[in-house]
């Protein structure tokens, strides 16, 4: 064992800089693991412990006081796994135009908050005692991330009354943690709430505590039982939440910035293999003479190994050790990232057992990487070794000859050094793809997810139209569609209405159209679009829970009628679990004959203004229309948490990536320096500056960075979607129509390519230090 | 004659274990141009240091170096690299070609830092390789494949590709064998005789025997002198006993 130490000890020395790159590289990964594993594992029981400390509901039910039965109360009571429970008033009224930063809507309940609770009773935080209490609201702490603060104003208009409210304070809820496919919680206080009761009238609030809070499902489906109602994501007048639905939303983001995360470290991992095996073979010829020297003096080929396994793993071991504590405070920063997106607290803490595991599995599989690029010290005889099997002395292939071809000097010689050190080249360009490959996925989510959402809307299952208009129960929707379809600023009007239903007893949000074909980001991925009134489409996720594929047939109930349907198609949808229908409206008028159509999306030209086109007609049409929505505006507020993580990835990811890309070229740079030491030596004695020879070790490494380079950039853009498609197939998506524009892919490949010859640059500066002094001193 | 190297007050000192070693000591020393210059020495007595002082190669500590009119001891490191492709040849007693380069290539990569045309750098090196008599067959040899004393006369070529003022050898002829080190004698006394300016740093007399002018440092000063006819037509073995002689009274 001394003898191997004595060894490893010698080959740490010769390669500081090599040691030291590759000391980050599996530190990042066992930070990146250690965090990845430590929230993957941690966030359910994370929201768990947050919903235990603040007493937070199992179950939410909003409904209308007209829908509520009082032996409702008496199943609740004497059902034995409920813990606790209330049953209130709260303000509930569909979606309300809220301002911030635009108007846009939400669901949102306001609860009295001088009202005593024995469910989710809200501890009041930096409330303001100044702000009058006629117009004091309260707010979850995630309001904060959507620019809200103490005193700001809380503004909507409910007919035409213009509602004023101050912000008078924050609260922390477990629950409707976030505004998408939930709604906002909010608490006002005991003036405010009968001043907006007055208003907007009151619904019933049902807020459950069980001893088991996956119960809550369970309980919810045997309370609905008893009333007839439907409720579902877009319904207006009631809501229903339970423990899973609530704790899916809010751990479902983090889940996948986790997830990602994780994907990135897996990369990672690959990338430092392939460097440890060049790492390894490169040290092996370079001591290839010492090796005779050992194997000459009796050393067995097992304790020269030995001696490089202990050489890696006192790199390996420390840099998993450091990885593992730096994640401990960097778990701050991704505790910080998640409250800001839940505006619960996170207690999260580092898994240990996990962290370990991770990092004994990164080391192990260094170390056998170790080993198999030592077989060679195996099988050489002392003779070979000290007769110095390299390859360069035994070159016999003389690449780029300089009296022949076009180009100068440098570039010639910088090409010549690339065919001399190939291998080297070919391990930069594998990583070079990897780490592009890598960016180019992250920056076509940043596209499609920050940038331009539509890729993003269609994975959620949304049709994107500019304007959304809810006819009133009185007017004709169909008369009404057609004359907004003659304004000039309408480019087309289209049919689609929400409802409620459910398939084979799996409550859906149903989306009811007389015409598919008019959709233009709501499209099947598989099969198409009902079209004949017993044909229903869902989601392939759901169709598989249901045990279901196309052409078979789904029991659909609504209005008490229950009837099968053919399946005919597969939508993707990252919404609500992935439990979306989609019927024609004849099919669904078999269950509810006397539905009336109630919605109207309108198609706006690029050139017209939301805001004119919504005036106009509500001036042109009056009590006809019940209200008109900005669709756009609607869906970017409901997918905006997504773009938050998008943005703190592209962020993280890409910084990582130029980490990695510059601590592996600088590495390389500087053992090919090392390496042609000599050579660079004699070309200096021969008149060479350092500028030239830098000149010529950038050249030396553009073929591999380009070739490397651009096989990620065309990789990634080829497949951005089947890879963006498969990180949210559990999620119900199956086609993400994610992209990046070649132009942005090749700019992203162009700045990799700057970098990296930055980075090899900045490495020559070796080259200044070597002088012709030590070549003549030898 | 004229001087192509003038040093004043030259100096080069080397600091180790925190102790200063001075090697040249306000050396005055003129080389003539077309002279073959032997510079010989006991080890230590800073032989070395004064080819690669006034080569170019090293920065003297203190003093001047006047090549050729220009003191090329106030010249940056990329300035005296430029000076070095244009004024200086160099043969080293390692003969230090590049392992990864054919012959041809190792000659073309000195060659073509002045010039662009491929062509006519290739005849001139083809000229070359033919005057010290290597075989056409080596060209594309990689230097792995050629023999200690074929190995040096490609050092040759390659110090004498960009046509320089001065060629310096380094104890050109240190590792190869006496009929090796003998035809590389051959070859660098012919250039001599084509008017080719010589400085050469040896121990070895046979080496010393093909000089026009011989220097003798101790302790890095030049302790004596020693003019020689041309070797050509001189009486071979009264030369060596002069040069004995010579080399006797400097406590050789």
């Amino acid at each position: 064992m001394n003898k191997a130490i004595h060894i490893a000890k010698a080959n740490i020395r010769k390669q500081k800089g090599a040691v030291a790159s590759m000391f980050v590289i599996i530190m990042l990964i066992s930070i990146l693991c250690t965090l990845g594993m430590s929230v993957m594992l941690g966030v359910m029981d994370d929201y768990e412990a947050g919903n235990e400390r603040l007493n937070g509901l199992h179950s939410a039910l909003v409904l209308p006081k007209d829908i509520y039965e009082p032996s409702m109360e008496s199943t609740i009571k004497n059902d034995p796994h409920v813990t606790q429970y209330d049953i209130g008033e709260v303000v509930f009224n569909g979606r309300l135009p809220i301002n911030y930063g635009g108007e846009l809507e939400h669901r949102v309940i306001i609860l009295n908050a001088d009202e005593a609770l024995n469910v989710s009773d809200p501890a009041i935080s930096a409330a303001d005692s100044a702000i009058p209490l006629d117009s004091a609201i309260y707010m979850p702490e995630y309001a904060r991330r959507l620019g809200f603060e103490v005193g700001s104003s809380f503004d909507f208009t409910y007919r035409n009354n213009n509602i004023n409210l101050t912000v008078a304070g924050f609260f922390e809820s477990a629950e409707f943690t976030m505004p998408n496919g939930s709604a906002l919680k909010l608490f006002a206080s005991a003036e405010c709430f009968e001043m907006l009761k007055e208003i907007m009238g009151s619904s019933v609030w049902i807020a459950i505590r069980y001893d088991d809070p996956y119960y809550s499902s369970v309980f919810n489906e045997s309370l609905l039982s008893d009333i007839s109602i439907e409720i579902s994501f877009f319904t207006e007048d009631s809501y229903i939440e339970n423990f899973e639905g609530a704790a899916s939303n809010a751990i479902t983001p983090t889940m996948i910035l986790t997830a990602i995360l994780l994907i990135f470290a897996l990369v990672i991992i690959l990338i430092s293999l392939l460097v440890t095996r060049f790492r390894v073979t490169n040290s092996i010829e370079d001591s290839m003479h010492s090796i005779g020297v050992l194997k000459a003096s009796g050393y067995t080929s097992r304790q020269i190994i030995a001696g490089y396994l202990v050489e890696n793993a006192a790199i390996a071991i420390p840099a998993a050790l450091a990885g593992f504590l730096l994640s401990i405070p960097s778990l701050s920063v991704v505790r910080k990232a998640i409250e800001s997106m839940s505006g619960t607290k996170c207690t999260l803490g580092v898994n240990t057992i996990a962290g370990i595991i991770a990092s004994i599995i990164v080391v192990a599989l260094l170390l056998l990487m170790v080993m198999r690029s030592c077989r060679r010290i195996r099988k050489l005889m002392p003779v070979d070794a000290l007769r110095g099997e390299t390859a360069a002395s035994n070159r016999r292939r003389n690449s780029f000859p300089l009296q022949k071809g076009a180009g100068g000097v440098h570039a010639r010689l910088g090409l010549k050094g690339t065919s001399a050190y190939a291998k080297r080249y070919i391990m930069i360009s594998i990583i070079l793809a990897a780490a592009t490959f890598v960016v180019i996925i992250i920056a076509a989510l940043y596209q499609n997810f920050v940038l331009d959402q539509s890729a993003l809307m269609r994975m959620i299952g949304i049709e994107l139209a500019e304007a959304d208009v809810s006819v009133a129960q009185h007017a004709d929707a169909d008369a009404l569609a057609a004359e907004l379809a003659q304004l000039p600023e309408v480019r087309k009007t289209a049919m689609l209405d929400w409802c409620a239903f459910r398939m084979d007893d799996v409550r859906v949000t149903g989306f009811l159209s007389d015409d598919y074909s008019l959709m233009e980001t709501m499209l099947p991925h598989d099969g198409r679009a009902p079209k004949y009134d017993n044909e229903v489409a869902m989601p392939k996720l759901l169709a598989s829970r249901l045990g279901k594929t196309l052409g078979d047939t789904v029991s659909i109930k609504a209005n008490g009628q229950e009837l099968g349907f053919i399946i005919c198609g597969y939508y993707s949808c990252a919404n609500n679990g992935g439990e979306m229908g989609l019927l024609t409206l004849e099919g669904y008028k078999r269950l509810d004959p006397e539905y009336r159509r109630n919605n109207i999306h309108v198609y706006l030209h690029k050139d017209a203004e939301y805001e004119a086109f919504a005036d106009k007609i509500r001036a042109a049409y009056g009590d006809d229309i019940l209200k008109v929505t900005d669709f756009l505006a609607w869906a970017e507020a409901n997918i905006s948490v997504y773009g938050d993580i998008v943005k703190l990835l592209t962020q993280v990811i890409s910084l990582i990536s130029l980490l990695i890309i510059a601590l592996i070229i600088i590495m390389t740079a500087r053992q090919i320096v090392s390496k042609r030491r000599r050579d660079l030596g004699i070309m200096k004695a021969g008149g060479y500056t350092t500028a030239q020879l830098t000149k010529q070790l950038v050249i030396s490494f553009l073929p591999g960075s380009l070739i490397g380079i651009a096989a990620g950039a065309v990789c990634g853009t080829a497949m951005v979607n089947p890879a963006v498609t498969a990180m949210f197939t559990s999620t119900g998506v199956y086609n993400a129509n994610v992209h990046i524009y070649s132009l942005a892919a090749a700019a992203i490949g162009a700045i990799v390519l700057v970098f990296t010859l930055a980075a090899v640059y900045v490495s020559a500066s070796k080259i200044k230090r070597i002088t012709v002094y030590e070549l003549l001193a030898e | 004659m004229n001087a192509i190297i003038k040093t004043n007050k030259l100096c080069k000192t080397f600091t180790t274990g925190g102790k200063q070693l001075h090697v040249i000591k306000n050396l005055d020393l003129e080389i003539e141009k077309g002279a073959y210059t032997v510079i010989m020495g006991n080890s230590g007595s800073g032989k070395s240091t004064l080819l690669y002082a006034i080569s170019g190669m090293d920065k003297p500590t203190l003093g001047e170096v006047w090549f050729n009119g220009q003191d090329i001891a106030k010249l940056t490191n990329d300035e005296l690299a430029v000076f070095r492709r244009k004024n200086c040849g160099f043969v080293f007693q390692q003969i230090h070609l590049m392992d990864s380069m054919s012959i041809m290539d190792n000659v073309l990569t000195s060659g073509l830092l002045l010039s662009s045309d491929k062509k006519a750098l290739h005849k001139r090196a083809a000229d070359l390789f033919e005057r010290v008599k290597l075989d056409k067959e080596l060209w594309d040899k990689f230097p792995s494949q050629l023999s200690g004393g074929e190995a040096q006369r490609v050092g040759i070529v390659r110090a004498l590709i960009n046509e320089p003022a001065l060629l310096f050898a380094d104890e050109p002829t240190g590792q190869l064998n006496s009929a090796s080190g003998a035809a590389v004698l051959d070859v660098m006394g012919e250039l001599h005789a084509g008017g080719q300016s010589l400085v050469v740093v040896t121990h070895d007399i046979k080496t010393a025997a093909r000089g026009s002018k011989i220097l003798y440092l101790r302790d890095g000063a030049v302790d004596g002198m020693l003019d020689l006819p041309p070797y050509e037509n001189d009486d071979k073995t009264r030369r060596m006993e002069t040069l004995q002689k010579f080399l006797e009274r400097m406590g050789w």
